[in-house]
């Protein structure tokens, strides 16, 4: 009468499941700022004029490394192959794109675009700063997996990796929603 | 009452006759090589641990918070008086308090105390599984609330005192100290909260995918008992819910110290947008601490009326369904708030909708006693007596969710009344429901049935003494969070009721002193409990009391849906959902 149970997505991938319900929680964190941004964008008169002063050549700049970062992810990470290079890729496109952002934000702090000069720029800050440090702790992570990789110790669970490239997936979806919310004018 | 003592000798224990030898020594191996010392449990990453460490936790915080009822309701029953152990209270101080005691009973007690401490405790062992799904997470968890306690706590040393902007924060009062006068306080309310929703988002994430995939071989979702449903649900409401009250508190922070101005309307900014990021979470948050106590509920009454649940199945689907309509009813809390008042007519709507799915779990509960065997041990003194009591804050709540009468009814004390008929009940009888029922399991000690049964009635009795007097006082008018009622001369005839509910207030406070002793006696010299004391159907019951490390000496299967009870010889014998 009892049937064996099968978990939902598998033995010994809870974590990913994890992972899962975790950017669940953080789609919400997002959704929630960039509704109330979207909402302060459709109330402004000025939001676009004031768009023109973000560079698009360094958003351009910014997007490409932080694409080239996922390619670092193979399609089936089973068969990742010499995956401490590719743990590399990733922490590297990550690392330039938080270089850019950072001249980014020093440049406009300097041009005296502060957080109190309007509605717009606070948001900016807040959105695309809190979009950054979810970048740096995945450049983080993936720089720890590859060390690990490289000293080859302990053979690294399969679902590091698929949880770190689901999280990067989810990064990359942010900054496209951030991309129409703050530059596309 | 003795018939708890001739209901475990009835035979329930021989049914883990057969296991008991190798749990017993497994069990002593166990206590033999325990860690004795206090860092190894501080670090521990056993739930059952993690469970008792939240239960620390909500309890000292519950301590402090009541502590602040007591002030506030001091200075509303005898106003300019001093109060015994505190002295005058201010008005600043009266602020802090009111803001202290909210948000220290919603956040810092009623969350640890019902997904931390029970759930932590339960979950794994009502699905048979070892251990928590990420054990090290649990503990990180656990810790992160624990920080966020001392920042809370740290705010009470700071200069100017804790934040005063009321439990739910709003703006401009929490956005300039110009207000409240309170500053670096403001800042330690936000972080303290934003780090408490981070502890019980990590604690989520564990209960979601210990449910999900670490239950025992044969226990299919149909057969997963009801309190973990109501966990699992209470998850994912967490889950979907804080996200915008944490995004809502990084804009408050930006707001304060960045110049920003998302939430003034001098610069753009918008107050409102505070009140419905925080309702959006507010209102799920309510069932957060509302279903684990329907969870207790449904496990108790099935076990103490020998029947088991009516329509659980219904149950699951009413309670998914009122999840997912929380969602869509938190204007509900804005109707005189200048939100546009087109709004109010669909928000009044889906909160009235909201109340069936509820009343088909009431109307189960109560079809479950029709034709029980009712054995009226303490548990279910707390869970009849909870579910009653709940019943008022329920239906207080549709007045409040039709503009017409809220438009009057709002910011008065018929709603303080009317949330402390729903999360007392929820909390407190819950809680001391659970702790009735699963002491034994937790401890392998019984508690007294007799001082159960006097805690119970006096706790009841002077619970409704304490709430049901504001709800003649909110009809009348009178404002809440007002710091002196005597100002005001229509307030005045009424101060009596305000006393009636201070004298009922302290005579329940005193009234736990029955618990704590009860706790203390049966610790020491408490009889010895069985593993399954009252015949209870689920899991948890298979292992011994306490369990062993690991939960079970031996894997568990599950044969069929919880809470049977064979019908014969007049008398019904639970058949446990480990019985093949
Ligand atoms: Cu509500």
């Amino acid at each position: 009468m009892s049937t064996a149970q099968q978990p939902m997505v598998g033995a010994g991938r809870s974590g990913l499941l994890g992972v899962y319900w975790f950017l669940g929680s953080e789609a919400t964190l997002f959704g929630a700022l960039i509704v109330a941004a979207a909402f302060f964008r459709l109330g402004a008169a000025g939001w676009s004029d004031t768009a023109r002063h973000l560079s698009l050549h360094t958003a351009t700049l910014a997007t490409v490394c932080l694409l080239g970062a996922t390619l670092g992810f193979p399609g089936k990470v089973e068969v990742g192959f010499r995956r401490w290079k590719r743990m590399l890729l990733v922490s590297i496109g990550g690392s330039l794109f938080l270089v850019l952002k950072a001249g980014d934000f020093v440049q406009h702090w300097n041009a005296g675009f502060r957080p109190d000069a309007g509605l717009f720029w606070a948001a900016f800050y807040l959105l695309t700063g809190l979009h950054g440090l979810h970048v740096l702790a995945g450049v983080i992570l993936a720089g720890w997996f590859g060390w690990l990789e490289f000293r080859r110790a302990p053979q690294l669970p399969l679902s590091w990796l698929r949880g770190l490239r689901l999280y990067w997936y989810f990064v990359d979806t942010v900054w496209f929603c951030l991309l129409g919310l703050f530059y596309a004018g | 009452m003795d018939w708890n003592k001739a209901f475990a000798g009835e035979g329930v224990e021989q049914e883990v006759g057969s296991s008991s030898n190798t749990a017993t020594a497994r069990l002593a191996s166990a206590r033999g090589r325990r860690p004795r010392l206090w860092p190894a449990w501080l670090f521990s990453t056993d739930h059952k641990i993690i469970g008792l460490q939240y239960l620390g936790i909500s309890v000292v915080m519950a301590l402090v918070g009541v502590f602040g009822a007591y002030v506030l309701r001091w200075q509303l029953a005898f106003p300019g008086t001093p109060a015994p152990l505190y002295g005058i209270v201010d008005p600043g101080p009266y602020n802090a308090w009111l803001t202290m005691h909210g948000t220290i009973m919603m956040f810092f007690v009623a969350m640890p105390l019902l997904l931390g401490a029970f759930g932590n405790y339960f979950v794994p062992l009502m699905v048979g599984a070892e251990d928590m799904a990420f054990p090290r997470l649990n503990m990180i968890s656990v810790w992160t609330l624990g920080l966020a306690c001392l920042v809370l706590m740290a705010s009470f040393l700071v200069a100017e005192g804790p934040a005063a902007a009321g439990w739910t924060n709003y703006v401009p009062l929490s956005a300039d100290p110009v207000y409240t006068g309170v500053t670096l306080g403001a800042d330690l309310w936000l972080v303290a909260v934003f780090l408490d929703f981070a502890a019980v988002l990590m604690s989520g994430i564990n209960v979601l995918t210990t449910a999900l995939n670490l239950r025992a071989p044969g226990l299919t979702l149909p057969r997963v008992p009801l309190f973990v449903w109501t966990q699992v649900i209470a998850a994912v409401l967490f889950l979907f819910s804080a996200g915008p009250l944490m995004g809502a508190i990084l804009m408050l922070l930006s707001d304060r110290h960045l110049g920003s101005g998302f939430f003034a309307a001098e610069r753009g900014g918008s107050p409102l947008l505070w009140q419905h990021l925080f309702w959006f979470f507010g209102h799920p948050e309510v069932y957060v601490i509302l279903l684990p106590a329907l969870g207790i509920f449904l496990e108790i009454f099935p076990t103490f009326a020998r029947r088991p649940v009516a329509a659980a199945r219904v149950i699951v689907v009413a309670l998914w369904t009122s999840a997912a309509l929380s969602f869509v009813v938190w204007a509900h809390h804005m109707f005189v708030s200048g939100m546009s008042p087109a709004l109010a007519l669909p928000f009044s709507i889906t909160t009235i909708i909201i109340s069936v799915p509820f009343a088909v779990v009431v109307f189960a509960l109560i079809a479950t006693l029709r034709g029980g065997m009712l054995r009226p041990s303490t548990a279910m003194c707390f869970a009849v007596g909870g579910l009653a009591s709940f019943l008022i804050g329920g239906v207080t709540g549709i007045f409040l969710g039709a503009p017409a009468v809220d438009m009057y009814l709002h910011d008065t004390y018929f709603v303080v009344a009317h949330f402390h008929y729903t999360l007392f009940p929820a909390v407190v009888l819950g809680g001391f429901a659970g702790l009735y029922y699963w002491f034994p399991k937790v401890t392998g000690r019984m508690l007294d049935e007799r001082l159960g049964k006097w805690h119970c009635w006096c706790t009841l009795v002077a619970f409704q003494a304490v709430f049901l007097p504001l709800f003649f006082l909110g009809v009348h008018g009178h404002m809440r969070r007002v710091y002196d009622p005597s100002y005001y001369d229509f307030l005045r005839p009424g101060i009596f009721l305000h006393q009636m509910a201070t004298v009922a207030a302290v005579v329940l406070v005193l009234s736990q002193a029955l618990v704590v002793w009860n706790v203390i006696r049966s610790l020491r010299k408490g009889e010895k409990a069985p593993s399954n004391p009252w015949g209870g159907t689920t899991l948890e019951w298979a292992t011994t009391s306490p369990p062993v490390p690991g939960n079970f000496s031996e894997p568990v299967v599950v044969a069929h849906e919880p809470y049977h009870y064979t019908d014969c010889d007049r008398r019904r014998e639970p058949v446990p959902q480990w019985m093949l």
